[in-house]
């Protein structure tokens, strides 16, 4: 087998027995591998019975046939569960350099079921995986227990660590792998946790990975490197990291402020965007394995309330998360809670998100000092967010902590009073801080059908709609208006494709921009042999789509899961795209008929299914649905 | 600045601050955005858009004497 490995370890921690389980060439061919591998691994393997935090679920973490290459953007790999924040299909994709050396020691994924007695750490070493009690580890944040992983298991190996959010079952808390990279979204910090694992290890191994065109992939990477380097994303991921542009983004209103109740604020964007941040903390740029891009930030705030020591800083979305939308501008104060969020595994969107709706309840009255345990919840107040609130949420301590860990939707309907109208989520998934209102409409269409909830990175979207990319090869060549509804099914079609083929090569969304489609392709056939022409690869893409549609349908999602909240979808009060209506439902019912879902059951007919090469899966699903 | 003529303020925003610093610009008074995008040179394969008091400006946008233009990038992503 070429790129990939061909097998993938399955571990029961109950029992301790770890199994090397074979997987045939087709099942790669045709589901790409990292996100559509690891569904069907899920599909397999997993009790559709089984919540969030039995026993009997699974976690399953699989690479791309890419991963191990020594090319930008390939050394990312995906983690699937059922989400305990949503009850749905939960995905996260991570980079940093866990996943070649998961290939290199000669393994595609892991498949973990089962529970640990007591809390351990998963040693991976020369090619054999050891369940190896740590007890000491527990309770640690993450910093803590990454050190002394490094002291024990030395400064090579790499890790995947939880933090105490993971151990007590918050709804959102997030993976870290080497205290940096993060499986951030839909809570799989909360699956390991209930499995009793804090870590896994991994020690450096010398497995040599084979390629079907070995000339042509060296070539390859000779061609794209410089192309990649010299790409002006790159460049502004490089000097500013992805909060680059955050200002560009609010003129065009793309940044939801104050729980998505405005999208401009000249101010704010001045104080947060990446220029300031490079020019005010970075002491660094960190990178993932063999990047050249380097958009990692690394910052030290020196003095005042929110110093913190050099360290991991914060990426767009915690920014916008936990400075936009919670009415701040205060960007040490931003480090600060974004630093506390990955000290203690909580994904930094769903804990922004969730404070911003609190305040928001707080100010209108429908929420009070009553279900906060006296805590007062003001717009901009980063002291008692950095204080009291995170820790609380990630301790679970106290009414608001138990409140607020459940995420936005879970609390929202716990207080009532109406106030799940003004959360931003979609199943369950808090928002990414792109506001569809006035980043474009057709990221309202991305987020609601987007499986595991509202996300911008399981599609194409967010790029194809603002002209960052065209992919004549395939016929997308529409020059889009952000802001109107033409043309974003057609487009989403395709996004919803692109998206899964690079979430399954796990390629990096920021390094294959300056692609051409053609170029994807042409790699993962260089590396693994599918000889997939274009429309093999976008026939891929789909049916990875359509069967982790499968998946919440077996959990019970139907069609009208795909929605929004009513504050997502009210016209927006300000900045450019002020008082402009989304044509929602338009967009929907015209994606539903492109890709022939059903309008009820929300999955796609069996002929469709058929045609993706389905079968069983089809017929499992249609006859227990109808 | 001559008779028949107009200033605009124009300031590049986030990564083209540096770029772009906050200056006047002098035009024809019947100037219009399309004009005033021929006056600015930027890295090769920045797009960009204009802005007066928070809103976009069409190209065919008409200018004043004396608006204040704010020149935003559009690189996507984060």
């Amino acid at each position: 087998m070429y790129g990939n490995t061909g097998k993938v370890a399955y571990i029961n921690c109950t029992t301790r027995v770890v199994e090397e389980v074979s997987l045939q060439e087709d099942m790669y061919k045709k589901f790409i591998g990292g996100s559509g591998l690891a569904a069907k691994l899920f599909w397999d393997y997993a009790d559709f019975n089984a919540a969030p935090f039995s026993e009997r679920s699974v976690l399953i973490f699989a690479n791309g046939p890419l991963a191990g290459m020594p090319l930008s953007g390939t050394s990312r790999m995906s983690a699937v569960a059922r989400s305990p924040l949503t009850g749905a299909f939960a995905e996260s994709s991570c980079g940093g350099y866990f996943p070649p050396q998961l290939k290199y020691a000669g393994y595609d994924g892991i498949i973990i079921t089962g529970k640990c007695t007591l809390p351990s750490i998963i040693h991976i070493a020369q090619g054999s995986f050891n369940i190896i009690s740590s007890e000491e580890l527990w309770g640690k944040t993450i910093d803590e227990a990454y050190s002394t992983i490094k002291e024990r298991y030395g400064g090579r190996s790499r890790t995947l660590i939880i933090g105490p959010a993971g151990e007590n079952g918050v709804a959102y808390a997030c993976i870290l792998s080497d205290a940096h990279h993060a499986f951030g979204r839909c809570g799989l910090g909360a699956i390991m946790g209930s499995k009793n694992i804090k870590a896994i290890v991994i020690e450096p191994h010398q497995t040599v990975i084979k390629y079907f065109e070995e000339q042509k992939v060296k070539r390859l990477i000779k061609e794209l490197t410089p192309r990649i380097k010299e790409y002006i994303i790159s460049q502004v991921l490089h000097e500013f990291g992805s909060a680059g542009n955050l200002e560009g983004h609010m003129y065009t209103g793309d940044v939801p402020v104050k729980n998505w109740t405005s999208n401009f604020n000249e101010e704010m964007a001045e104080k947060l965007t990446g220029s300031t941040l490079t020019e005010k903390y970075l002491t660094k740029t960190g990178t993932c394995a063999y990047c050249i891009i380097a958009c990692k930030r690394i910052v030290k705030v020196d003095e005042g309330p929110y110093s913190i020591p050099e360290g991991p800083g914060p990426e767009y979305e915690t920014v916008a998360a936990l400075g936009c939308l919670l009415g701040s501008g205060d960007l040490a104060a931003v480090c600060k809670a974004g630093r506390l969020c990955s000290e203690f595994g909580l994904d930094t969107i769903s804990t922004g998100a969730t404070i911003a709706w609190a305040m928001e309840a707080f100010e209108r009255g429908d929420l009070t000092e009553k279900e906060t345990g006296g805590i007062s919840l003001q717009w901009g107040d980063m002291q008692t967010v950095i204080d009291t609130i995170i820790p609380s949420i990630a301790r679970k301590e106290g009414p608001l902590g138990h409140l607020f860990a459940q995420g936005s939707k879970a609390a929202a309907k716990t207080i009532g009073k109406d106030s799940i109208n003004y959360t931003a989520q979609s199943k369950g998934l808090e928002a990414p801080m792109h506001d569809p209102r006035g980043g474009g409409h057709g990221h309202a269409l991305a987020y609601a059908v987007s499986p595991r909830g509202a996300c911008h990175v399981s599609t194409a979207m967010h790029f194809m709609e603002t002209g960052a990319c065209n992919y004549p090869e395939i016929g997308f060549e529409f020059d889009l208006e952000a802001l109107t509804d033409e043309k974003k099914p057609e487009t989403m079609m395709l996004a919803t494709a692109i998206g899964s083929i690079e979430n399954s090569a796990c390629f990096c969304q920021y390094a294959d921009r300056s692609l051409t489609f053609a170029e994807m392709v042409g790699i993962l056939n260089a590396v693994t042999g599918y000889n997939y022409s274009l429309q093999d690869a976008l026939d891929a893409g789909w049916r990875i789509y359509h069967l982790k549609r499968l998946i919440n349908h077996r959990f019970g999602l139907k069609a009208s899961d795909d929605a929004l909240t009513d504050r997502m979808l009210e016209p927006a009060r300000d900045g450019e795209p002020q008082g402009i209506m989304i044509n929602f439902n338009g967009m929907i019912q015209r994606f539903y008929e492109l890709m022939n879902l059903d309008h009820v059951e929300g999955i796609a007919t069996i002929d469709t299914l058929h045609k993706y090469g389905l079968e069983q899966e089809a017929a499992l699903v249609w006859k227990k649905g109808k | 600045m001559e008779k028949g003529e107009i200033g605009v303020i124009v300031e590049g925003v986030g990564i083209l601050r540096k770029e772009l610093f906050k200056h006047t610009v002098t035009l024809a008074c019947d100037a219009r955005v399309k004009d005033l995008a021929k006056k600015i040179k930027l890295k090769k394969g920045v797009q960009i858009a204009f802005f007066r008091n928070g809103k976009r400006l069409k190209m065919n946008g008409k200018l004043r004497d004396g608006d204040t233009i704010k020149v935003i990038p559009l690189v996507f992503g984060g």
